[in-house]
Order: structure tokens, then C-alpha cells, then sequence
């Protein structure tokens, strides 16, 4: 009884680990809301409380085509969080730092790292980037202030019709990300397995949407502090339109 | 009956498009088209000056009450020129516009929300 008690236990723990990549993967992107660019926080059709968590963002900017940041500005409008676009950038970006969490054998989150935690099953820091494409693009997509982690097409123009292959690079500091987990279509599959990125940390996914398309990456990087956590999790967006045909 | 039918289908397929029309993309000035939202902006180059002409729904909005400015970006040069009411659009003067330039339109509305559009001069 003692000896299953133990594989029982050691079951819930590889098991805690093994479902856990789902209930912390939060992160954010830009979609349009009532006729505005907004910041959306969630994950599939969850849309989460975004204005509590702007104090998170470390980072946000407008950029042109060349990576020049132009003026823009986050801004509450009731229970959502715009983006003032009236310099038209062509990307919009930003960092939220999710901070130390740990998830203890019971199932529960705890905001703290593992040294406060005891019997932690995971312990990470968590960043959350995020890039929007706004417009058809001419040239590559410039490497954006602070977005550690990144996708950027390889090729541009982009695909104009769902269904098409879209080849993309994940970079972590600007270097590629081998192995990153990238799902294809985040907002309406955000249990698809996804596929790993290569040594040149490309993958080629499938456009999924003749509309918005959020395409999220998710690579782990070594814990800042061991003593805290286990490891880091740095989760990217790319979000872009496809336009619809004319009315 | 197959009239009836015939007329029905030539109806439907000839309105199907109005339940989600939000703009018709086509130029009524001659000029460049770029929505905002909902609402239809026309860039109109017109000798030193620049016409813009804004469209909700097919309807040519009135300006009387709007303001706004131009941003243009001519190669490596910036300027920039107020928008103001001129009848059923709005007028930036002196703004000789050429191929190449980069434009930026914010107008803010009656409600004193912005909205803008960026073209590209064709």
C-alpha cells in the first residue's frame, strides 16, 4: 500500500507537471473592439480582466515600418484597454511581467516562489510578449525593444487568404528559439498541440483565419534565480487580419 | 411562381451584401480610400491643397464641427497642416501632395474622439 501510495503520488506529480503548461498560459494580444485596437488578456475565448493587470506591462510601443517608435498611449475605457493608433503605427507591441508562480500538488497557484512554497510541482517566472501587425507589410519585421521572445514572418507580403502556409522564426534575445512550442491559431484552438520550432527556429503553420489570427509561442529559458523557481516561461503573441473580401 | 422565385433570388443576392456593409471601399472624389473604423476617409490631392472627405455608411458626413490635422511625410521631411471644415469635407492648405508621401489624417469627431487613416500617395 505504501509503495502505491508512492507511485500514486509520483502519478499526480508527473501529472501536475505534465497538464500544467495550460493553467498559467495566459498571455495577451491586440484585436480590434468596438471599432478600436484593443489589449486583450486571456487565453482562447477567455477575455480576461485586462485593466487590473496593466500595471504588469512593462513595456508597450507603437513602431513604423523601420522600428522608429511613434507616439501612441494605453488607455482605460471602461473595462477595456485601447490603444491610441493616430500616428498609424504599423506595429504595436508590449511586455507584461506575469511574475514567480507555483503550483503545489493540490492544483492550486501560488504567487510566490518555491522557497516560500513548499512541495512545489512547478515553479516559474513567467513574461508575457506581444506584437501586433497592423498593416500589409514591404520588409522584414524589425527585432521590437524588449520582446525578448518574438515571432516575425520570414517572408513578407504575409498570406491574404486562410489556409495558406506562413512561415515563421521564433527569436529569444534576438537569436533563434529551437524548440519553442508554437500554436497557430490561439484564440479558437488554444488546446492544439502545436509544433516545435527547428534549429533555425522556424516552423510553418497554416493561416487559420480569414480574420484575426493570434499565433502564440511558448519557449523556456533558465530561471533567474534558482532559488525561486524552476524555470522561466516566455510567452509570445503575433497577432494580424486577414482582410475580408470587399461588400 | 419561378418569376416569383427568380425575382426573389436576384433580390436576395443583390442585398446580401448590406447587412454587413460597413464601407464600400470605392473612391467618390477621386481620390485614396482608407477606413477608419466604420467610417470612410477620401484623400483628394488637389493642386497646394488637400481635400478629405469622410463617408459613414454612404452618407458624406457633415464637417461644420470637426477638426483635425495632416501629418506628411515626404521622403525624409515631415510636415504637418491643419484640417479644417470646407462644406461637405475638410481642407488642408498648402499641402502639395506627391507620389511616395506618407500621410496620416486624425480628424477628432463631435464627440471629441479621434479618428485617423494613413495613406500612401499613389
Amino acid at each position: 500500500m505504501k509503495a502505491f501510495g508512492k507511485v500514486l503520488t509520483s502519478a499526480a506529480l508527473a501529472a501536475g507537471f505534465l497538464f500544467s503548461a495550460g493553467a498559467q498560459a495566459h498571455g495577451f494580444w491586440f484585436a480590434q473592439r468596438a471599432n478600436s485596437l484593443a489589449m486583450v488578456f486571456g487565453v482562447g475565448a477567455d477575455d480576461l480582466d485586462v485593466v487590473k493587470r496593466l500595471p504588469k506591462i512593462t513595456k508597450f510601443g507603437a513602431y513604423d515600418e523601420d522600428g522608429q517608435e511613434v507616439p501612441t498611449k494605453l488607455v482605460t475605457n471602461g473595462a477595456l484597454v485601447t490603444v491610441d493608433i493616430d500616428s498609424q503605427p504599423a506595429f504595436v507591441a508590449a511586455v507584461m511581467d506575469y511574475g514567480i508562480w507555483s503550483k503545489t500538488p493540490d492544483g492550486k497557484w501560488h504567487n510566490k516562489g518555491k522557497d516560500e512554497v513548499p512541495g512545489t510541482v512547478i515553479s516559474e517566472r513567467n513574461y508575457k510578449y506581444g506584437v501586433h501587425l497592423r498593416r500589409e507589410l514591404t520588409g522584414p519585421v524589425p527585432l521590437l525593444p524588449g520582446q525578448t521572445l518574438q515571432i516575425v514572418p520570414v517572408k513578407t507580403p504575409m498570406p491574404v487568404k486562410a489556409g495558406q502556409p506562413l512561415k515563421l522564426r521564433v527569436l529569444y534575445n534576438g537569436k533563434p528559439a529551437a524548440g519553442a512550442r508554437v500554436l497557430s491559431d490561439w484564440v479558437n484552438d488554444p488546446d492544439e498541440k502545436g509544433a516545435k520550432t527547428g534549429k533555425d527556429g522556424t516552423v510553418t503553420i497554416k493561416v487559420r483565419n480569414q480574420g484575426l489570427n493570434v499565433v502564440v509561442a511558448v519557449f523556456k529559458s533558465p530561471a533567474e534565480d534558482s532559488a525561486k523557481t524552476n524555470d522561466t516561461e516566455n510567452l509570445a503573441s503575433l497577432s494580424f487580419v486577414l482582410a475580408h473580401e470587399p461588400e | 411562381m419561378k418569376k416569383l422565385s427568380t425575382l426573389l433570388l436576384l433580390a436576395t443576392a443583390l442585398t446580401a451584401g448590406t447587412a454587413w456593409a460597413h464601407g464600400d471601399g470605392v473612391a467618390r472624389h477621386g481620390g485614396i480610400v482608407q477606413m477608419s473604423g466604420e467610417i470612410k476617409f477620401e484623400l483628394v490631392a488637389k493642386g497646394d491643397a488637400a481635400e478629405l472627405y469622410l463617408d459613414d455608411h454612404g452618407e458624406t458626413m457633415p464637417t461644420a464641427k470637426l477638426t483635425g490635422k495632416l501629418s506628411v511625410l515626404s521622403g525624409a521631411t515631415k510636415s504637418e497642416a491643419k484640417l479644417e471644415p470646407a462644406g461637405d469635407k475638410l481642407v488642408a492648405k498648402g499641402v502639395k501632395l506627391v507620389k511616395g508621401d506618407k500621410v496620416v489624417a486624425i480628424v477628432t469627431m463631435e464627440d471629441k474622439q479621434n479618428s485617423s487613416a494613413r495613406f500612401v500617395i499613389k
